[in-house]
């Protein structure tokens, strides 16, 4: 059932395409498409990737850093006994089904000549992805390297310049796939508390029903939001909970806990509101992990307001994600957390 | 609030950044007046939160090329990765913020992770602080804004 790793490449030249699949192993699935296909045919819809939750913690076990990347193995493994060999991609104009769409581990975007188009297609395809952890790299030519460079602070993860060294290009496209946080084992009971709680929040003070829609450990510390709410941890775990929304989520959340209508908040009162919400979310944890060796004291809730911004956090803590969906909005908490003193400092 | 805590933290929090700026990347943080409104944009922000016997945030405010000139400095070539600047940003505020509390020697605090927000023009709020300071300096390499928002807690 598991499926095999996908590149997706976005706009991408024949040269590139035909690189990419002599380099991979067959276990690799290369799909192209082109830019203006990315809305009818990238990423399924939620209902696709539910399914994917081969790494979902729900019973309290430990999942350390190890088990999950024997689990990648395995399901390399299997997907390469498996006949998984793809035939060249079909020509553009056959436009996939609806419920044929790619579910891509990766997108590969190659720039066009208009640098503002490519900021926008950025952008959407970070926003289609729904706060998961899909690395968009940006294929381009050296001249063009520091166009592409300013792409990242729009969603993009990488720059893999090209034409390159063929084992240079096959590393950085693995590279980007390992989940960060190597050094310490992810306690995964922790997050249930986490989980438990905005499903609370919601329910009882919004009066909106949250599903769980995916877990998963993010493979880099950054996270795509426009309003995002985010409480440090410190005690004898450090680290911290972030909690990121879309603008109209949001409102909507707060409007129904404040009994205002969407519409009429002011930026303060969102502010207020989304600052409210974290620190209820971390708070009930902070109750629920009061006994356990993780007790922590919370801060004070810090709120970030940006189109499209960007939060990223060092420090080499495993970071886990835990997205729900509201009426088919997004909704994302990440709990980046490592116990106190394990930490090698670099 | 105690008497003399803002003050107190005020002074901890702005000496700590003139000190690191000075040591770490060989620029003098020169304390500035705002005027009016705080217009200015600004496209990367550290932001660490600290709890113990005073709980808040800190937090770091820069425009890109101020990051980039500081974190050039900092690592003594010249940094092009953007997750390498953000590293750095979140290293600047961490010290600030260890520098600070070593000198806040009255006070148990204790520090959290840094986390660093990019976005061009984004906001910050910081909720239910009821002390909020904010130092600007104006140096060689571009305006900074330092914001250090911080409570006491109830029980104590």
């Amino acid at each position: 059932m598991n499926k095999p790793v996908t590149y997706a490449l976005v706009n991408c030249g024949r040269v590139f395409e035909g690189t990419l699949r002599n380099l991979l192993p067959p276990a690799f699935l290369v799909k192209t498409l082109a830019k203006e296909d990315v809305d009818t045919s990238l990423c399924n819809g939620p209902a696709a990737f539910a399914s994917r939750q081969n790494a979902a913690p729900a019973n309290g076990s430990s999942v350390s850093i190890a088990d999950a990347k024997e689990a990648v193995a395995s399901m390399l493994a299997d997907s390469a006994a498996g006949n998984s060999v793809e035939t060249p991609s079909p020509p553009v104009t056959e436009k996939p089904m609806r419920n044929d769409r790619i579910d891509p581990d990766c997108i590969l975007y190659q720039l066009t000549i208009n640098a503002d188009n490519d900021i926008y297609t950025v952008r959407k395809l970070r926003r289609i992805c729904r706060f998961r952890d899909v690395p968009i790299l940006i294929v381009t030519t050296y001249s063009e390297l520091p166009r592409a460079r300013s792409l990242i602070s729009h969603g993009a993860n990488e720059v893999v310049v090209f034409p390159c060294n063929p084992e240079l290009l096959k590393k950085k496209v693995l590279s980007v796939l390992d989940p960060v946080g190597t050094r310490m084992p992810v306690i995964t009971k922790v997050i249930n508390p986490y989980i438990s709680a905005t499903v609370d929040l919601l329910g009882t003070m919004a009066g909106l029903h949250a599903e769980k829609k995916d877990v998963f450990l993010k493979k880099n510390y950054r996270l795509f939001g426009d309003i995002s709410a985010i409480m440090s941890l410190t005690g004898k775990v450090e680290g911290q909970v972030v909690v990121c929304f879309e603008e109209k989520l949001a409102r909507e959340v707060v409007a129904n806990i404040m009994s205002s209508r969407p519409q009429d908040l002011t930026k303060d009162e969102l502010k207020e509101g989304i600052g409210e919400v974290v620190n209820i979310v971390a708070g009930n944890a902070k109750a629920a992990l009061s006994t356990t060796e993780y007790a922590h004291q919370i801060g004070l809730p810090t709120v970030v307001f940006g189109q499209g911004h960007e939060l990223s956090h060092p420090g080499n803590a495993p970071c886990i994600v835990v997205i729900f969906e509201i009426e088919g909005q997004p909704l994302a908490v990440l709990v980046s957390m490592t116990i106190t003193g394990s930490l090698v400092n670099k | 609030m105690t008497d003399g805590l803002y003050d107190k933290v005020r002074n901890a929090f702005s000496q700590a950044a003139v000190f690191t700026f000075e040591k770490m990347t060989m620029v003098s943080l020169v304390p500035r007046e705002q005027v009016g409104p705080d217009t200015a944009v600004y496209d990367l922000s550290g932001v660490i939160g600290f709890t113990g016997d005073i709980v808040g945030n800190c937090a770091l405010r820069v425009s890109a090329k101020t990051a980039q000139e500081a974190i050039n400095r900092l690592a003594g070539e010249a940094v092009e990765s953007p997750s390498e600047i953000a590293d750095g940003m979140g290293e600047l505020v961490n010290m600030i913020a260890g520098n600070a509390k070593a000198s806040l020697t009255d006070f148990s605090v204790s520090l959290a992770f840094p986390d660093v927000i990019r976005g061009k023009g984004h906001e910050i709020g910081f909720h239910r602080h009821p002390a909020l300071i904010q130092i600007y300096f104006s140096s060689e390499i571009g305006d900074l804004t330092l914001i250090v928002a911080f409570s006491e807690p109830k029980q104590k």
